[in-house]
C-alpha cells in the first residue's frame, strides 16, 4: 500500500516507513539511544530528498524525547537550570544551523554537507561504540565511573553559576557552547545530539551520570522544536504524514526493544549497534568516493 | 486558428527571426472554426493527485483535417532548472560547475503516428514549435564560456527521461479509418502541478498544416492537497502544528507506557 507524502513529493509504500520507524524504535529501547542518526541516513536511502530527511527527523525527535524526558522528570533526574543554559546555546546553535542549511541547499551542497557529516560522526561514534563494546566483553567487569572534577582551562571561564541539582559551579559559557554545537547538529543532521551532548555533559561539566540523560533530553525537546519551525518556514522541508508513520513504528518499535532489554544481555548486543552505526558510515563514505553512474544532478529553480 | 489566416501562421513560423513574438501569440490565440481542422479532446481535463496517487494515464483523441500524421505533445508548466556537474575533489564527488536554464517544461511527452524523422518536416519548424527533446533550445541564464552549454543540456534530458518526466522516443498515436486519432500518455507518480498543454499538430507532405491546443490540469486534492498548501502558506502555523502533534504523541506514549 504506498502512500504519497505530501512535502517529499514522492509514493512510498507504507510498510517500509512503519517497518523503519520500528526497526529504530526497536534499536533506540534496547539500547537507550534516540536512533535519528540511524533513522536519517536510512531515510535517505530510501530516496527521500536529504533536506526532507534531516527536517522531518527534527520532528518526530520532539516526539520521542518528550516520552524520555518525561520518565526521567519524574524521577526527579532533569537539572532545570542546567537544561534551561544548555537550551539557549542549543536555540542559537539550531537556529543559526537553518540558516546555514538554506545558504548550502542554495549553492547545491546540501546534501554533500549532510552525508559528509554522517559519515565522521557515524565513524566516530561507530568506532568508540565498538572498541568499548568489546573491552566491556572481554573484561566484563565494573566500568570504573569516568574521573570527574579535575581542573581545566574550562574552570577558569567567568559567568560561573550554581547548578544545585547537579552540584556543579562552573561558568554558564560552558552548557551554552555545548548547547550550540549541538544546536547547529540538530539543524543539519536532524538528529537530537545525545550521542554528542552526553559525554561532553560528563566529561567537560562533570555532571552527576543520573542527571545527564533527562536533562539532555530537556533541551532536546526543545531545540528539535524549535528545528521543526524553523525548517518549516524557511525550507519547507517537514512532512508531517512522513513523520507520523514513522512515528507510529517507532513508538511500537520502542515498546518491544525496552521489553527486550530485560530480557538479554545489552553489552554483546552493543557490538551489534556499533556494526550497524559503522556499515551505514561506510555506505555513505563509499557513495562519495566511488565514482557515480551520474556525474549530473537536477533542482529546481536557483539564480 | 490555422483555417483563418494560414499565411500568416507560416510565414510567421519559417521566418521566425523577422517575425515579432507578439505576432505568433496573437495567432496562437485566435480561435478556429475551419470545419477541416483538427479536433482533440481528453479523456479527462483535470487530474487530481491525492495521498494515494501513483501515477495517471492520460488519453488524448480527436479528428484528424486533411493531414496524414498527428504529432501530439504534452508540456507541464515550465521553470527554471539547474543542472551541476560532479567533479572529484581530494577524493570525493562535489557539485562543481553548474548552468541554469530558463523555461524547462517540468513534463515532456511527444507522441506520433511514425517517427518524426520520417514525416519529413523541416528543422526550422520542430525548433519553432519545439518538437523533440532535442528542439527545446533550452538556453543558459547566464551563458559561460568555458562551459559547454550541450552537455548541460543533454545532461539536462538525460535525467528527465531517467525520472520519466521526458519521453525517449515518441509515444504510439493510433489513427483509426485514417481520421480518428488515440493515444495514451503515462503522468509517473513524480508529475509536477499546475496547467498543463495538449498541442495536436496534422502534418502533410512534411508540413504543419493544422494545430490545436488544449489545456490540462493537474492538481492536488483533498488531504494531500490541505497539507501542501497549509506547509506552503502558513508555514510558521505549520511548523507549529507539526510540533504540537509530535509533543502529544510523545505525551500519550509516556502515560501509555508508564511503567507500574
Amino acid at each position: 500500500m504506498n502512500i504519497y507524502l505530501p512535502v517529499a513529493e514522492i509514493s512510498i509504500n507504507i510498510f517500509v516507513l512503519l517497518g523503519l520507524g520500528g526497526a529504530v524504535g526497536i534499536l533506540s529501547g534496547l539500547f537507550g539511544v534516540g536512533g535519528g542518526f540511524l533513522m536519517t541516513p536510512m531515510l535517505i536511502f530510501l530516496g527521500i530528498p536529504p533536506a526532507v530527511a534531516v527536517a522531518t527527523e527534527a520532528n518526530q525527535i520532539v516526539a520521542s524525547s518528550v516520552s524520555g524526558a518525561l520518565a526521567h522528570w519524574r524521577r526527579g533526574n532533569v537539572d532545570i537550570t542546567m537544561g534551561v543554559m544548555l537550551l539557549i546555546g542549543g536555540v542559537i546553535g539550531s537556529s543559526g544551523g537553518v540558516w546555514l542549511f538554506a545558504i548550502l541547499r542554495e549553492i547545491g551542497q546540501l546534501d554533500l554537507v549532510i552525508r559528509l557529516s554522517y559519515v565522521v560522526f557515524l565513524g566516530i561514534i561507530g568506532a568508540l561504540m565498538f572498541v568499548e563494546s568489546i573491552r566491556t566483553y572481554l573484561r566484563r567487569r565494573q566500568n570504573k565511573l569516568p574521573e570527574r572534577r579535575r581542573h581545566y582551562w574550562i574552570h577558569g571561564l567567568p559567568f560561573k553559576m550554581k547548578f544545585r541539582k547537579s552540584g556543579l559551579y562552573v561558568s554558564a559559557l560552558l552548557p551554552i557552547g555545548i548547547g550550540a554545537a549541538v544546536g547547529i547538529l540538530a539543524a543539519i543532521m536532524g538528529v537530537g545530539g545525545g550521542f554528542i551532548m552526553v559525554p561532553a555533559m560528563i566529561y567537560l561539566l562533570g555532571m552527576p551520570t543520573i542527571m545527564v540523560v533527562g536533562t539532555s533530553l530537556f533541551q532536546i525537546i526543545f531545540v528539535t522544536a524549535n528545528v521543526t519551525v524553523l525548517q518549516a518556514v524557511n525550507n519547507y522541508t517537514v512532512d508531517i504524514v512522513l513523520a507520523f508513520f514513522l512515528l507510529l513504528g517507532g513508538i511500537i518499535g520502542a515498546q518491544i526493544g525496552a521489553q527486550m532489554a530485560t530480557k538479554v544481555k545489552s553489552e554483546s548486543l552493543r557490538i551489534f549497534l556499533s556494526l550497524i552505526v559503522l556499515g551505514v558510515c561506510l555506505k555513505l563514505g563509499f557513495d562519495l568516493v566511488v565514482t557515480p553512474a551520474d556525474l549530473y544532478s537536477l533542482s529546481a529553480g536557483a539564480e | 486558428m490555422l483555417g483563418t489566416t494560414p499565411i500568416k501562421v507560416f510565414l510567421c513560423a519559417a521566418g521566425l527571426l523577422f517575425c515579432p513574438p507578439a505576432m505568433a501569440q496573437e495567432a496562437a490565440q485566435e480561435p478556429a472554426h475551419e470545419p477541416d481542422d483538427v479536433i482533440v479532446d481528453l479523456a479527462d481535463h483535470s487530474i487530481e493527485i491525492d495521498l494515494g496517487f501513483k501515477g495517471s494515464n492520460l488519453l488524448v483523441f480527436g479528428v484528424t483535417g486533411d493531414g496524414d500524421d498527428i504529432i501530439v505533445v504534452l508540456r507541464g508548466p515550465d521553470r527554471r532548472e539547474t543542472v551541476r556537474r560532479k567533479e572529484r575533489i581530494g577524493g570525493i564527488w562535489i557539485n562543481g560547475s553548474s548552468m541554469t536554464f530558463r523555461d524547462v517544461p517540468s513534463f515532456y511527452a511527444v507522441a506520433a503516428t511514425r517517427p518524426i524523422l520520417d514525416m519529413g518536416i523541416d528543422a526550422d519548424f520542430l525548433d519553432y514549435y519545439q518538437i523533440g527533446n532535442d528542439r527545446m533550445g533550452f538556453a543558459p541564464v547566464r551563458p559561460d564560456p568555458g562551459l559547454a552549454v550541450s552537455e548541460f543540456s543533454d545532461a539536462l534530458v538525460d535525467h528527465r527521461v531517467a525520472q520519466g518526466l521526458f519521453t525517449q522516443d515518441p509515444i504510439p498515436v493510433k489513427l483509426i479509418s485514417g481520421r480518428l486519432f488515440r493515444t495514451a500518455i503515462d503522468l509517473p507518480s513524480n508529475v509536477s502541478t499546475g496547467t498543463f498543454s495538449v498541442r495536436v499538430y496534422e502534418v502533410k507532405d512534411g508540413k504543419i498544416i493544422g494545430r490545436r491546443q488544449t489545456p490540462l490540469s493537474i492538481k492536488k486534492v483533498g488531504l494531500e492537497a490541505r497539507i501542501y498548501h497549509f506547509s506552503r502558506e502558513e508555514a510558521f502555523l505549520y511548523g507549529i502544528f507539526a510540533v504540537l502533534v509530535a509533543l502529544i504523541f510523545g505525551w500519550l506514549v509516556s502515560v501509555l507506557f508508564r511503567k507500574g
